[in-house]
């Protein structure tokens, strides 16, 4: 019996024990600073530590919840990541990230919509997201379940050609349009696909569609010379770019980009008005008061004036662009009915 | 060299150092609880690293990232249970070794195996980092396809003893990892109406509940006993010989963990898989894997963490992501402002060799850190196995929702471990589930992509020197098992002939 | 009981599970309906041998004596704890679901010291949820009745 005791203690001291490894070594980087501090400026992070005092209104002194549908360290997760530890200061409240990941993006947004609508929950929403119940199966939210906020960046693609093709410039891609050359898509059904089709249609093209498993893979092809062209975002593609490894063609957004101010844009080559970007925003569930998500958005909207974060983002490779509350409602039917037209139309390919 | 010299300098600073070994200590705990992965360890530090120095960051996830790989063999050996799946070949042995009473032996011979593979990597990097990125990019997706293949034949030499049953294992499980959408249209298949598993079921859940439920189950059925009356730890010394035995094993088997790790589809799991088998081929004592083989066990380790290095080697030439934490470094490097590439050398010179040179450095120190855990873990087995259970399924419930937040998984988890349970008992493998859902997405994906690349002249896919080679030794790496049994089951002095394998 | 009806009994069950997948096949695009449906055929073909072999093993081989009748009586309550644990996770919150189902497994699991049982419970709980919300920045699972959170 006193053996037993013995060990049960033992067992207890143990587990004490590892608990405390676990939490003291993980103090030393959280006494640093706080969970989601921005780049770039370990030398700041004092002010960084504490939330400024100075926001008084609805979320001052609050913790609000910020769903991301995507993994932690993914792209989503990276400008969400940027924005919110900008926003904390803002608006004088602790954001949590929450990364609920799994079924494509949709339990992160369904947990969302069965939040309370008090304004103190948030999601991270993209260009695809309203249509869910249509693309995907048993998703238990429509486009109306949702209430939109604002959009703070909008990502382009940068279209990348390999060096093996020959291909150079947007004369010579649009010559290689006859059906049989191999576009590389990230995904099936995410932005990459509705670029395609954008893209196909204002050039009267048609390409044949390669479907991979993220940016990532399509870069390695298009190296190798596996896949002949493709549309990874602009952080993706410059390293392959600055190696002499692909050719760059065009960007995809109305003006060039701040990381690399050499590659003409679509519209300019011809092609006026042709914008197609991967805009990024926030949601919060249908019912949350207007005051509080107005007041959400106006703090994004200060932010994505802030020199310091705008500086940081270029680093992340996002592309700050603000849409206010008002001017984002309409966008936000807009994208939902553009993005279903082009699915219904298109996805028996 | 310059470079070199100002990477040495950098992390022999003491806070680089204390960030190094604090970085071990977590990951080791990471790994080395059931329900907690070496992924997760470095997902869950990414936001921390934001603040750091980028040097000081990189060390951080890759001190998290070498010792989460390492920490997953201690309660494989000890328990039987990998704390990652990384460590499931491993786990294979860890019974037996603790019956017999060389669970310490074996503990000193995984963590002097582990820190080799990690160390042997890291110089990897350091030294031909250029010359293996020039490999890497010749891995499309043709290659990555015999690659996968080349993984599931893994499973014949896994259950030799009860193939059909083996087999049947696979190939259900080839199925359940079609789940969700598919690669081509985006369809989820096979979801019955479930938004849930839109995506599939996610890999590590299931073997969380896989590998973990079952031991508990087991343990239910004698609660009042203890692991250490079946069995103790023994002296954590080793004798020469082991080391002797052993070298030519863990070097084999750290040259296969690097080139998994240079591919992308593939991680320490499936090379821990792959060393293992290949430490069986060619071993003298084939019949003793399974039976606490401390071959098998070497060989298992020194390949998981030899991918660790292998990974971060099209990481940093050329901004491609080996593995699953490699792609959780490209973000936080990105967010620093260092851009993997080929212009990382010249523009981060500083950051880049601090971070390789610490990457030695922390698979150095990881000897003695993981020593102290193999002495504090060998208490484990005082422990009534009454709490043992309970605490292992409360850590494999909190791990797996921290994985994914959601619920769904934790229910997959449980019931991937009753299921789990129900084929141990009747004599069906688990390692070809495992196996098979690492696999099989990856598998349909580069199948898929080289069917529409090599449309109506498939046969074209032999014309890549390196997809043909593999094609070569995936048909060899089915075929040996069975002409071995065969041989086997003629005469016994059959297996001498195939030594040479 | 014997080794070959358990096997038979895991075909039936394999065979049952196959076909569901089976129904779901034709809504499947066909661009990826191939591969699917061959690991689908070639997993028929087996389970049905394994069905055919066990049965015909049936008659031949003796019964054995086994002690799954005792370990059912274990496991089976003890599978219901883990789910009731589970269920009311997102009804009481972590923090109590995990209190109460650590102690209900260990007295189940006979253990005796009680002291060791109620510290161990809410110890483990309290260290857990401590750390996973306030440096790893894990929501656990809160109850929708009522929610104990720090």
């Amino acid at each position: 019996m006193k053996r037993k005791s013995l060990a049960l203690l033992m067992a207890a001291v143990m587990m004490l024990g590892a608990a405390g490894c676990g939490s003291g070594k993980t103090e030393e980087p959280q006494t640093e600073a706080p969970a989601s501090a921005p780049a770039a400026d370990a030398g700041t992070e004092a002010d960084a530590a504490e939330p400024a005092a100075s926001g008084d209104g609805f979320y001052a002194g609050k913790t609000v919840e910020m769903i991301v549908p995507w993994a932690a360290g993914g792209g989503a997760d990276t400008a969400c990541r940027l924005i919110c530890s900008y926003m904390e200061k803002e608006l004088g409240c602790t954001i949590v990230i929450n990364n609920v990941t799994g079924g494509g993006g949709s339990i992160g947004l369904a947990q969302l919509t069965g939040a309370d609508a008090d304004g103190l929950t948030y999601a991270y929403f993209a260009n695809t997201d309203s249509n869910g119940d249509i693309m995907l199966e048993g998703v238990p939210y429509t486009v109306d379940d949702f209430a939109p906020v604002c959009k703070f960046a909008a990502d382009p693609h940068i279209i990348l050609a390999s060096n093996a093709s020959g291909i150079t410039d947007l004369d010579g891609m649009i010559a290689a349009g006859d059906g049989r050359t191999l576009w590389g898509i990230g995904g099936a059904w995410t932005h990459w696909d509705f670029l395609k089709l954008e893209f196909e249609e204002a050039t009267g093209t048609s390409y044949k569609r390669l479907v991979y498993d993220g940016g990532a893979a399509v870069i390695t092809d298009i190296m190798n010379g596996d896949c002949t062209v493709g549309t990874p975002f602009v952080s993706e593609a410059l390293s392959a770019i600055d190696a002499g490894e692909a050719v760059p063609i065009a960007i995809t957004s109305a003006e060039r980009n701040e990381a690399c101010p050499d590659i003409p844009t679509v519209a300019e080559l011809g092609y006026d008005g042709f914008e197609s970007t991967m805009w990024r925003g926030f949601v919060a569930p249908v019912g949350t008061p207007e005051e509080a998500m107005r007041e959400f958005a106006e703090a994004v909207g200060t932010v994505c004036e802030n020199t310091e974060f705008q500086q940081a983002a270029v680093q992340a490779g996002v592309t700050v662009d603000y849409t206010d509350y008002d001017a984002f409602q309409d966008f936000y039917k807009e994208n939902h009915e553009s993005v279903k037209t082009y699915y219904e139309t298109n996805s028996d390919m | 060299m310059e470079n070199i010299m100002l990477g040495f300098s950098n992390v022999f600073q003491l806070s680089n150092l204390l960030v190094c070994i604090g970085g071990l200590f977590v990951g080791v705990l990471f790994g080395a609880l059931p329900g907690f992965s070496a992924t997760m360890a470095v997902a869950i530090f990414v936001p921390f690293t934001y603040v750091m120095e980028p040097g000081a960051a990189l060390l951080l996830l890759s001190a998290l990232y070498c010792g989460g790989v390492f920490g997953g063999s201690i309660p494989a050996v000890l328990v039987g249970i990998p704390g990652t799946p990384a460590s499931a070949p491993t786990a294979l042995e860890g019974k037996a070794l603790v019956k017999r009473g060389e669970a310490g032996r074996a503990l000193n011979l995984v963590t002097l195996a582990s820190c080799f593979g990690g160390f042997v990597s890291s110089a990897a990097l350091l030294v031909c980092a250029p010359l293996l990125a020039k490999i890497a990019k010749m891995v499309g997706q043709p290659e990555q396809m015999f690659v996968a293949i080349f993984g599931l034949s893994v499973v014949v030499m896994l259950s030799q003893e009860n193939l059909f049953k083996g087999l049947m294992v696979a190939f259900v499980s080839l199925l359940l990892a079609t789940f969700g959408q598919d690669p081509v249209e985006g369809f989820p298949r096979f979801t019955y109406g479930l938004s849930q598993l839109t995506g599939g079921f996610s890999v590590v859940p299931v073997l969380i509940g896989l590998f973990s439920l079952p031991e508990v189950f087991k343990m239910l059925e004698d609660p009042l006993g203890k692991m250490a009356e079946s069995g103790k730890v023994g002296s954590l010394k080793l004798k020469l010989t082991d080391i002797t035995h052993n070298m030519f094993n863990a070097i084999r088997s750290t040259i296969i963990g690097v080139c998994i790790g240079i591919i992308p589809a593939a991680g320490p799991d499936i090379a821990a898989f792959l060393c293992y088998n290949e430490a069986k081929k060619a071993s003298r004592e084939p019949e003793k894997f399974g039976n606490g083989s401390p071959e098998g066990i070497v060989a298992a380790e020194a390949g998981n963490n030899g991918v660790t290095g292998g990974s971060l080697i099209p990481l940093l030439t050329l901004g491609i992501p080996g593995s699953a934490p490699a792609a959780i470094f490209l973000g936080a490097m990105i967010i620093h402002g260092v851009r993997p590439g080929p212009t990382l050398f010249t523009q981060h010179a500083e950051t880049v060799y601090t971070m390789i040179i610490g990457f030695a450095l922390i698979n150095i120190l990881m000897y003695f850190v993981g020593m102290f855990f193999c002495k504090c873990g060998s208490l484990i087995l005082v422990i009534p196995k009454s709490v043992l259970a309970t605490v292992i399924v409360v850590l494999a419930v909190v791990g797996t929702f921290a994985t994914n937040k959601n619920m769904f998984d934790v229910y997959v988890m449980f019931g991937a471990g009753i299921i789990g349970y129900l084929m141990l008992r009747n004599d069906f493998p688990t390692s070809p589930v495992a196996l098979a859902l690492l696999l099989g997405t990856n598998m349909e994906k580069s199948m898929s992509l080289t069917r529409t690349m090599y449309e109506g002249e498939l046969w074209m896919v032999f014309s890549r020197p390196l997809a043909a080679a593999l094609a070569v030794f995936t048909v060899f790496s089915f075929v040996f098992p069975l002409v071995k049994m065969a041989g086997d089951r003629k005469k016994k002095q059959a297996e001498q002939e195939h030594k040479g394998e | 009981m014997k080794k070959s009806f358990a096997d038979m009994i895991i075909g039936i069950v394999l065979l049952a599970f196959l076909t569901s997948l089976a129904v779901q096949v034709p809504a499947i695009p066909e661009v990826s309906r191939g591969y699917p449906l061959v690991l689908l055929i070639i997993s028929y073909v087996m389970t049905i041998w394994l069905l055919v072999t066990s049965v015909l093993k049936q008659k031949k081989e003796e019964k054995q004596e086994t002690q799954v009748v005792e370990q059912v009586k274990i496991i089976v309550p003890y599978c219901l704890m883990i789910t009731v644990y589970l269920v009311m996770m997102s009804k009481i919150g972590y923090i109590a679901s995990t209190v109460l189902f650590m102690i209900a497994s260990l007295i189940y699991l006979k253990l005796k010291n009680k002291v060791v049982l109620a510290v161990l419970s809410v110890l483990l709980t309290i260290i857990l949820y401590f750390v996973f919300t306030n440096f790893l920045t894990v929501i656990l699972p809160r109850g929708s009745w009522f929610n104990i959170a720090f």
